[in-house]
Parts: C-alpha cells; sequence; structure tokens
C-alpha cells in the first residue's frame, strides 16, 4: 500500500514537471490583442515597405495606365502571382541593362511563388489619361489580401475599392504574365473625386479650366495631383478629343 | 534516511486529504509540498531532508486588477497564493476605438499605473507577502504596435529566431542583411535575432510582388485564432530585387547597401511588432517604420523605435 501511493506520488510529480516544461514554451506564444473568435482562422498578416516617389512624373512613369473608372463589382480568390524570368529580363533590358548587369542583379533571386489570396476588382473604364484603353473597357485589378474559407489575409493599410465608387487609378500592367492589372502602390495608386466637386469635375473637364485637386487618400502622399495634370499627362499621349 | 522517513509519514496525511479535497504536489530544492483547500483555508505540507513533516497555512493574498483607464471602471479582484507564482492574470479589453478605429492594445499587468517604470508581471513572477498587491494595466497605442507579438521573455532579451540565409544569397545581399539583424541585437532593444539551420522563419528575394511593384520589401505573420488565444505561428520576409535595384539607380545617394539594411531593419521590426508609422516628410529620418524615411540615412533603428519595441518586451 505505501509502495503503490509512494508510485502515485512520483507519478504526479513526473506529471506536474512536464505540465510545467509545457508552459515554459513561450517563444511561440503571441501576446497582445486577443480575438475571441470562436471559430478557428488562419490569419496572415501582411506589411509591405513601399517606396513612395516623389512627384507626379515619377508616378506616370512608374504606370502603364492611368484612367478614372467605375468599381463593378468584387471577389476574392487564390492567385498564381509569379513573374517569369524571362518578363523580369526583358523589363530590365527596356531600363537599359546589359545582359552581365541583368544576371548579376539576378543572382539568387526567386521567381516561382505560391498561390497568395487577391481581391478582383472589375472596372469599368470611364477616362483614359495615359495607356492602351478605350472608354467602357471593363478592365481587372488584383489587390493582395481578402477572406477565403476560414483564411484571412490583411495587407495593412491598403484602400479597399469601394463597389460603386469612380476613382483615379494608377495602374501597373502584367500583361506579359498573365495576371490583371496592380495598383502603383497603396498610397499613389488610388484618387477620390471628393463628391462634392463630381459634377464641377465634369463640367470643368469639358471646358478644360481645370484646377481641381483631387483628394489624396493618405497623409504621407507628398504628391499633390490636379485635374489639369491629368489633361497634360493625357495630351502628351495623344489621347484628348479633338 | 530522515527523508524516508518524512515520506512515510506524509502518506497517511495524503491518503487523508484526497478523500475530500482537490491537492498538488510541487517540488523545490530539497522540500516537498502538498497543498490542499479545506474549511480552513489552504494547507501545506512541507517536508524536507532536513525537517519532519509541517503542516501550515499558506495565506493567500488579494489581487486587484486596476483597468487603468477613464474613471469609475470597475477594479477586478481576484486572489493567488503569498510566495506562489500567479500563473495567469485576466486580460481586459477595451471598447473606444481611436481615429483609424483601432482599439488600444493591452500590453501586460504592471506595479504601476504609470505609463513607464514599474515591475512587469508575468504568469512567473512570484506573489508578494502581502495581503493585497495592486496591479495595473498598461495599454498602447495601436498605430504603433501589430495586434500581436511574441510573448516576452521572462528574463532578458526575447529571442526571436531566424533561418540562416548566409549560403542562400551572396555578399552582396547578406551583408546589409546581417547589418540590421546586427543593428537591432546592438540596440538596447530587448530583443534578439538568432540565425540557426532549422527555423521556420525564413527570408526570401523574389524579384516583385505583383501587386505592389513598388515595395522593397515585405513581412507575413501567419498566426491562428482560435477559442483560447492567438499564436504567431512563424514569419518570412521578402526583399524585392527589381524595385530595390531600380530605386538605388534612380536615386541619387542611394546605395545599394544602405537600401537593402534599412528595408531589413524595418521588416525585423514588423517581426518584432513596430507598425508603419508614417509621419510624413517632416520628420521622414526619424524612425525606421516611416515609409517616406530615405533609405540611404535611416538604417539602423532610432530611440523611438527602441523605446517602442520595449514598451511591449
Amino acid at each position: 500500500m505505501k509502495k503503490s501511493m509512494l508510485i502515485k506520488i512520483v507519478l504526479l510529480l513526473i506529471f506536474v514537471v512536464a505540465l510545467s516544461a509545457c508552459s515554459s514554451e513561450e517563444s511561440n506564444v503571441a501576446y497582445g490583442e486577443l480575438d475571441s473568435a470562436s471559430d478557428e482562422f488562419e490569419y496572415t498578416i501582411i506589411s509591405f515597405d513601399t517606396f513612395i516617389l516623389e512627384d507626379l512624373e515619377e508616378m506616370a512613369d512608374g504606370a502603364t495606365h492611368i484612367i478614372r473608372g467605375e468599381v463593378l463589382d468584387q471577389r476574392v480568390e487564390w492567385l498564381d502571382l509569379t513573374i517569369p524570368r524571362e518578363v523580369t529580363e526583358q523589363q530590365l533590358a527596356e531600363e537599359g541593362l546589359t545582359e552581365d548587369e541583368i544576371a548579376a542583379e539576378l543572382e539568387g533571386v526567386i521567381f516561382e511563388r505560391e498561390p497568395e489570396i487577391v481581391t478582383l476588382s472589375r472596372i469599368r473604364v470611364l477616362e483614359i489619361f495615359q495607356g492602351n484603353h478605350y472608354v467602357d473597357d471593363v478592365i481587372e485589378i488584383m489587390q493582395l489580401g481578402g477572406e477565403y474559407g476560414n483564411e484571412r489575409w490583411i495587407v495593412d493599410g491598403e484602400v479597399e475599392l469601394e463597389v460603386n465608387s469612380e476613382l483615379v487609378l494608377f495602374l501597373v500592367s502584367w500583361d506579359m504574365a498573365g495576371l490583371p492589372y496592380s495598383l502603383l502602390s497603396h498610397v499613389q495608386g488610388v484618387y477620390y473625386i471628393p463628391s462634392e466637386l463630381e459634377d464641377e469635375y465634369l463640367i470643368e473637364a469639358e471646358d478644360e479650366h481645370l484646377s481641381i485637386e483631387l483628394e489624396g487618400i493618405n497623409e504621407i502622399d507628398p504628391v499633390t495631383i490636379t485635374i489639369e495634370d491629368l489633361i497634360e499627362i493625357a495630351e502628351e499621349n495623344d489621347l484628348l478629343d479633338e | 534516511m530522515i527523508f524516508m522517513l518524512g515520506v512515510s509519514s506524509i502518506i497517511p496525511l495524503y491518503v487523508e486529504a484526497s478523500l475530500n479535497y482537490d491537492f498538488s504536489v510541487a517540488f523545490k530544492s530539497d522540500t516537498m509540498y502538498v497543498d490542499w483547500d479545506d474549511e480552513e483555508g489552504l494547507q501545506v505540507m512541507a517536508l524536507s531532508s532536513r525537517s519532519t513533516v509541517v503542516t501550515v497555512n499558506r495565506p493567500v493574498a488579494t489581487v486587484r486588477l486596476h483597468p487603468n483607464w477613464g474613471n469609475n471602471r470597475p477594479v477586478e479582484i481576484v486572489t493567488r497564493t503569498r510566495n506562489r507564482e500567479v500563473g495567469s492574470l485576466p486580460r481586459p479589453a477595451r471598447r473606444s476605438r481611436n481615429a483609424q478605429g483601432n482599439r488600444p492594445l493591452f500590453v501586460d499587468w504592471f506595479t504601476t499605473s504609470a505609463t513607464s517604470g514599474g515591475r512587469r508581471v508575468r504568469s512567473n513572477t512570484t506573489v508578494p507577502n502581502n495581503a493585497n498587491w495592486n496591479l495595473h494595466a498598461r495599454w498602447t497605442n495601436p498605430n504603433r504596435h501589430e495586434d500581436q507579438w511574441w510573448q516576452p521573455a521572462a528574463t532578458g532579451n526575447t529571442r526571436i529566431n531566424l533561418r540562416n540565409f548566409n549560403s542562400a544569397f551572396n555578399s552582396r545581399w547578406t551583408t546589409p542583411m546581417n547589418n540590421a539583424i546586427r543593428g537591432w541585437n546592438r540596440s538596447s532593444a530587448r530583443v534578439e535575432f538568432n540565425t540557426n539551420s532549422t527555423s521556420n522563419n525564413r527570408v526570401r528575394i523574389p524579384n516583385v510582388h505583383p501587386t505592389r511593384p513598388t515595395a522593397g520589401g515585405r513581412v507575413l505573420l501567419e498566426e491562428v485564432t482560435g477559442t483560447d488565444n492567438s499564436r504567431l505561428r512563424r514569419f518570412s520576409i521578402e526583399l524585392f530585387s527589381q524595385p530595390i535595384n531600380s530605386y538605388v539607380r534612380n536615386t541619387p545617394n542611394a546605395t545599394f547597401t544602405s537600401v537593402v539594411e534599412s528595408i531589413m531593419t524595418h521588416e525585423l521590426a514588423h517581426v518584432v511588432g513596430l507598425r508603419d508609422n508614417p509621419t510624413g516628410v517632416s520628420h521622414r529620418n526619424g524612425s525606421i517604420m516611416n515609409t517616406n524615411r530615405q533609405r540611404w540615412i535611416r538604417v539602423r533603428p532610432s530611440d523611438s523605435d527602441i523605446s517602442n519595441v520595449n514598451r511591449i518586451y
């Protein structure tokens, strides 16, 4: 009897030691705000370190298309975002890099990507300031993030394109990789025309007396863009109607 | 011999206690403790190799948890055994949100109501031998910190592992990446990064991210939220070759080494829980978290970055 009780106590001690060992594995446990969701979700929180462009010229150079468009609808998908090596090599060659410079720049760089959750917005083109589209074309824009099943991808600071809103968009084409357009950046890719100025915008645009500032969506954007600026870009691209 | 005598004399007491009460056994240095609650409160039997069995009452401390915000907020009261580890404590939440729609984040319980200083109370902190113990919630600005961060180490710096990348990339990349790690490790921030060959936390260098073509880097923090808690599982850092090289080519004064170090330092700051700090161009180089910073000037964490890390670690 005494022996068996002693064994029980020893076993209990082992159990207590094992419990304390489990609880001491601290490095894997998150602190901060706890979510009391009843279901289990897998969250991926993404933060980009984005270069802020200093002026409109840089923005226009970086964008392949600048349009005004209306957001029609949205959906969320897993998308393979691979940009093949040959596409990158072609882009670098167009920037003027030699073959040797391209090879040096791409050493160790990976091209294959795992699929990621993106939100795809269909946009009806209303005006074109730069790029090869027509009014009423419908294009797609991809933005990282969204909810699919029990997975939620959240991108810090990402701009939500509201359905039915009209926006001026600075876009980058990934047509050569078979992917939708992307915004030039979250800060400098989307501009809203203030609703109180929408009527004035249309009238002024017809008269080409253009001095209406677009509403910058983010205070860190150092660039102020006017409608006049956009018209100048359209003029440079020979896109103004006679 | 004395110890064995003690063990044999404790067993009848254990049997008696186990008939009616939940009990627990703990072992510290050369002393074994058996605890149970009865009508007289918590009872403890202590047995060591130098003494016979003694039975003592272990007094309880009343722990008052002050939410530390607003007026007339209720103080939650719990009891804990004195001179024992405090264990887990309730975590308060605030419903109010700031202009960006984020709620203040609970950091931890501290022994002072001030916004800095005092002693942080962790689960292994020993409850003082007093009848009352006042603890105060400390909060942080959600614009400053991510919603989740790694649990602070009980003592010293909190260590975060990262897969060694030196054999994966050439020295053009690894030199500034290692400089960034050293920049954090040699700072007074209470975190340190440790590279090893087994960690699931990795650094990659893709050509570009097509949804953010002007980004020089990003970090992905993966976490699972369940019914009980949230857990950071792993992270990955990506440095984007094409935008970084393009930025260096087109920006006077920018060097590849400084830009990569700046971006790597920024992403490591996200890993430990700092959020972007978009203060515009007026103080653009005051923080490694400023997306408007000049990446050939601000390459290391600033004093305010380190201070923000130490608010939560």
